[in-house]
């Protein structure tokens, strides 16, 4: 781990846009949201670049940048209108693949992913963050209770009821666990 | 097991979506940028503020001067009674 303050902007950029944009990508699935709010994160990086202590890694701020400003993009979103909404989600449905065998496969291939999405979506937010970044990001237990602040205990914990969650949730829609 | 695979297939497909190629210059240059524009427009509504709070000083002034002076209220009076005579005539 490199002291912050040998680390450039520049550099910094270079390392974290894609961990920023990957764990944007978990909570919004849509590429243009994840660039907005990769861009909103940097904004917020480069201003508060000399008011960071580093006291803890530029990673971990980073990450709690990300989540925070995903969590409040989804949360407007949320807000808007039901037809944009339902424009989204149809778009999504009948968005075209080239290997796709026939129609009906990719109904029900798309209704899953959105199943899925949808059930990702509304787990309550700690178990949310817990399992995109355990999943998104692959980091370990002591990394996420870092930039959550909680114990590792309680990190395995939400993910475990993250999990449970969301099989409980795609029982019905996925298949049999 | 079924839906841990679906999860775990969803997942992939996600995490292989990149981002736009010029993401990271685009980085590099935009917050200095937005820097720039919030400085500007801190300087543009400081200007404006400054500009409000001029036309309001002159607007009491005036008008304490509109109060205090007789002739003025008059000179209004009587412009007031030639709107309203002018208007009228033209209905009549």
């Amino acid at each position: 781990m490199q002291h912050f303050q040998t680390l450039s902007y520049e550099s910094v950029v270079r390392t974290h846009t894609q961990l920023v944009f990957r764990t944007a990508f978990g909570f919004v699935h849509s590429k243009e949201d994840a660039e907005d709010i990769t861009q909103e994160v940097f904004i917020k990086v480069y201003q508060s670049w000399n008011t960071f202590r580093g006291d803890a890694s530029v990673s971990t701020w980073i990450y709690r940048i990300t989540v925070n400003a995903s969590l409040s993009f989804v949360e407007q979103k949320q807000r808007r209108s039901f037809i944009e909404w339902t424009e989204d989600h149809l778009k999504q449905l009948f968005k075209t693949q080239n290997n796709v065998p026939t129609p009906i496969e990719l109904m029900e291939e798309k209704e899953r992913e959105l199943a899925i999405r949808n059930a990702i979506d509304s787990l309550p937010d700690r178990q949310r963050i817990a399992f995109i970044l355990t999943y998104y990001e692959e980091l370990s237990q002591r990394e996420i209770a870092a930039i959550m602040e909680l114990t590792e205990g309680a990190v395995e914990q939400l993910k475990q009821r993250a999990k449970k969650e969301l099989q409980k949730k795609l029982r019905t829609s996925v298949g049999n666990i | 097991m079924k839906s841990e695979h679906y999860i775990q297939h969803y997942i992939e497909q996600e995490k292989a979506i990149a981002p736009s190629p010029d993401l990271i210059q685009r980085m590099l240059v935009l917050p200095q940028e937005q820097t720039k524009t919030s400085v500007m427009l801190r300087n543009q509504l400081f200007g404006w503020s400054i500009a409000v709070a001029a036309s309001m000083l002159v607007g009491i002034f005036l008008g304490n001067k509109l109060v205090a002076n007789d002739e003025l209220i008059l000179v209004n009076d009587n412009l007031i009674e030639n709107f309203t005579a002018l208007t009228t005539y033209g209905y009549e």
